[in-house]
């Protein structure tokens, strides 16, 4: 249960936290009976096995094909709830207070604002063009601010559905002006060639996190852009080395006597690709759970630097197997219903409706199990490794912190929902 | 009755309380002698826990205010004191045959506006566009046509025959805008209508043609398509159906898919309803300058071969064969004999089918 940088030899006896000694009602939880406890440091636990997630993600995806994906606001809200319910700090877990009904209405509403927003763009955006090419250029912009606008907005849903011990999160602060601000950095992205991307980030981060408070307890982030930069690096470096591999197969393709090292080195690179993602998405989290402050209480995340690679790797075996037998499966059964016909399969693929549709549904299918693959089994790792190697310290100034701030409308995550714009 | 022990949190700070449990007619809680809350037992509602735990809130309490319950003598006491414990609102599970009727009642309401509403606005959107505007995006794609597929064909004496067949065809049809007509120099055997008056005549389409009546036919049907405006309603009008698909699909996994097939359908209707009322207007146009209609379906005919018995439901264009019977009793129905002057004169013709020809 200890992760890196909780002392096991200094922890206390399971009846006191962080906060004292506990006046009455000893029995542990079964969730605090397994929480070491160091002075100051409360260690993150995940209490749910890949199993559990697994049962709430198959009824989910079973329901996209039948409900043409409309159930995902359902599955959403069951997710949330799972993963916030088993994520516990100084042994009190999180809880979700979203449902899935609010977010239909948040997602009709949000449909009611964006359709004439959207077709005010799509007009203007058309006759800009028309005027001189590129000029729909700022609309794409407009797109990016609005997305981020809605990002914010959602996430104020989330966050005000969230409570933790008895007090829910809020977040005040103005969506367009991180719109704006955004909207500014990436233009400061866009002339230093991608360099400012991770001052960018940070900065969205810091705007959100310093507008976020838990209570009456304000959050910060302490985050840098140059911290996340450095992120990048070891994942450049590693898609750097997959693109020369890349380059070298192609090379050695064209020179016969080289022909072994072609393939070889196009290995290296699908292994490299992966490898570079994992590395990357875990130190970003690192980064983010490392700069969260509320008050006086700070995170530490110690993710080992390979901690996802593993996950990344089983999933994409997995995937790929799968692929493989679901491409095949289908070839055969189409090209053997269609050669009772008399037909060939590439005959009627793209132009006749009887073949198409079941193709497409086969596809599809295929699509949501490779979905349910990476969920559970890259996915659910994911939260998982990184609650365990979460320490939270400082929760002691949690017991002054009195309740504030409402419940928000769920027509950001509508909004979101319909750019498909997300965040954290 | 002691019930036992717990952690209390109040809903308006985040401090944990461990308190002791009774059930006197209602679940106290006590830290030491201190009553914090009395909750009737009726406002009870149990919300998700951990395995082993039970968490409980009352629906009069504030809204965050809870209780935690870790061990199980107390969790036992309580169930044997509420037996029908209510779940809170928020554990609520919707049956997923309500969310399959939802779905399907918003996925029938996305089709109605697709198939009713979109086509009407995009039909006043379309007449409210002031036609430099439909020029201008007609000119930008043009660009991209004569780039993907060829330059603009200009023989002096194909062009001047050409100029002759335009000014014969635009002056006979009464339309509200101007009408370029071009031939390009590509194989591909097609003909179109751009936003905004410029018709492309593909020469593979030219070459394949054994009469001018069958390509001044083709032309008509393009100029019918120009005056419909159908061009500038069907960008407006496909665009807002992927645009309303893509919204009832969300981010879904492969839903590109349901998403293409959907479009095609939605899409081929509209346009079949357009190639007919094109068709129309391109009969009524050879009808007017004295010619026969049919020859233009003679070679769509002899392009696609025989489309019979094929059934596909896809095709945009309404089938070739149809088109050549409806045609012809169409010309055999015009009242009056379509014998008139030859649009061009035989050398003209020549000239035309040569506009690509290498000087």
């Amino acid at each position: 249960m200890a992760q890196g940088g909780v002392d096991e030899s200094t922890a206390e006896p399971a009846t006191t936290g962080p906060w004292g000694a506990r006046p009455v009602g000893d029995a542990p939880a079964p969730a605090r009976a397994s929480v070491p406890l160091t002075p100051g440091g409360a260690p993150a636990s995940f209490h749910a096995a890949r199993a559990d997630y697994a049962r709430i993600m198959r009824p989910g995806l079973a329901l996209y094909l039948p409900t043409l994906g409309f159930n995902r606001f359902w599955l959403k809200t069951d997710q949330r709830r799972f993963f916030w319910l088993n994520t516990s700090v100084g042994g009190d877990h999180f809880e979700y207070r979203g449902q899935a009904r609010e977010l239909v209405v948040g997602f009709l509403f949000a449909v009611a604002i964006y359709l004439p927003i959207a077709a005010a763009y799509s007009i203007l955006g058309l006759y800009a063009e028309s005027l001189q090419s590129m000029a729909s250029v700022p609309f794409f912009l407009f797109t990016f601010a609005f997305g981020h606008y809605a990002a914010f907005r959602a996430r104020r849903y989330r966050l005000t559905r969230t409570a933790f011990r008895g007090l829910r999160f809020w977040m005040a602060g103005s969506a367009w002006r991180l719109g704006l601000g955004a909207f500014g950095w990436l233009v400061a992205t866009a002339i230093t060639a991608g360099l400012a991307y991770p001052w960018m980030q940070a900065w969205i981060e810091r705007y959100k996190m310093r507008h976020s408070s838990y209570g009456d307890l304000p959050g910060g982030f302490t985050g840098t852009g140059w911290g996340l930069a450095k992120a990048y690096v070891l994942p450049v470096v590693l898609g750097l080395a997959a693109l020369g591999a890349l380059v070298f197969a192609l090379a050695a393709n064209a020179v016969a006597n080289l022909f072994v090292l072609g393939p070889i080195a196009l290995l290296v690179a699908i292994l490299i690709l992966p490898l570079g993602l994992a590395v990357f998405s875990g130190l970003k989290m690192r980064w983010w759970i490392n700069g969260v402050t509320f008050g006086e209480v700070r995170c530490r995340c110690d993710l080992p630097l390979f901690a996802l690679v593993g996950p990344a790797f089983k999933a994409g075996l997995i995937t790929m197997v799968f692929a493989a037998v679901w491409g095949v499966l289908g070839f055969s059964i189409g090209a053997g219903v269609l050669g009772l016909h008399g037909m060939e399969l590439s005959q009627g693929l793209f132009t006749n409706f009887s073949i198409m549709i079941p193709a497409l549904l086969w596809i599809t299918a295929g699509l949501i199990v490779a979905l349910y693959i990476k969920a559970v089994h890259y996915n659910f790792a994911v939260v998982q490794r990184l609650v365990q190697a979460t320490a939270v310290f400082g929760l002691g100034a949690l017991d002054g912190v009195t309740s504030q701030g409402t419940a928000e409308g769920a027509v950001g995550e509508g909004l979101a929902d319909a750019l498909g714009a997300d965040g954290f | 009755m002691a019930t036992g022990a717990a952690d209390y949190f109040d809903g308006v700070t985040a401090r944990r309380r461990g308190v002791s449990l009774r059930i006197a007619g209602a679940l106290e809680v006590r830290a030491g002698e201190t009553l914090l809350a009395r909750w009737p037992l009726g406002d009870l509602r149990e919300l998700e826990a951990l395995p082993g735990m039970m968490r409980l809130r009352s629906v009069t309490a504030p809204e965050l205010a809870h209780l935690v319950i870790a061990d199980a003598p107390t969790i036992a006491a309580l169930r044997s004191a509420v037996p029908a414990l209510p779940p809170d609102a928020i554990r609520h599970r919707t049956p997923a045959l309500k969310i399959i009727a939802l779905s399907l009642a918003a996925a029938a309401s996305v089709f109605a506006v697709i198939q009713f509403a979109v086509p009407l606005l995009a039909g006043q959107i379309a007449a409210v566009t002031p036609i430099w505007a439909e020029r201008r995006l007609g000119d930008a794609v043009a660009e991209q046509v004569k780039n993907s597929f060829g330059e603009e064909c200009a023989s002096p004496a194909g062009s001047q025959a050409l100029g002759k067949l335009s000014a014969a065809l635009t002056e006979t049809a009464d339309l509200r805008h101007p009408v370029r007509i071009s031939v390009l120099k590509t194989p591909t055997l097609n003909a179109f209508a751009l936003p905004g008056g410029q018709v492309f005549l593909f020469d593979g389409l030219l070459q394949k043609a054994q009469a001018l009546d069958e390509v001044a036919g083709v032309l008509g049907h393009e100029i019918g398509h120009e005056a419909g405006r159908d061009s500038l309603r069907g960008v407006i009008q496909s665009g807002g159906a992927s645009f309303l698909l893509g919204l009832l699909f969300g981010d879904v996994g492969g839903s590109w898919a349901v998403l293409f097939v959907t479009r095609r359908l939605v899409d081929s209707a509209h346009s079949r309803e357009t190639e007919t009322r094109a068709d129309a207007f391109g009969r009524k146009l050879m009808h007017d300058l004295g010619r026969p209609a049919a020859p233009m379906a003679a070679l769509l005919v002899r392009i696609s071969g025989e489309e019979k018995g094929r059934g596909n439901i896809f095709a945009s264009h309404p089938m070739s064969a149809d088109r050549l019977e409806r045609l012809r009793r169409a010309d055999a129905a015009a009242g009056r004999p379509l014998d008139g002057p030859p649009l061009l004169t035989d050398g003209e013709w020549k000239a035309l089918r040569n506009i690509c020809a290498a000087e």
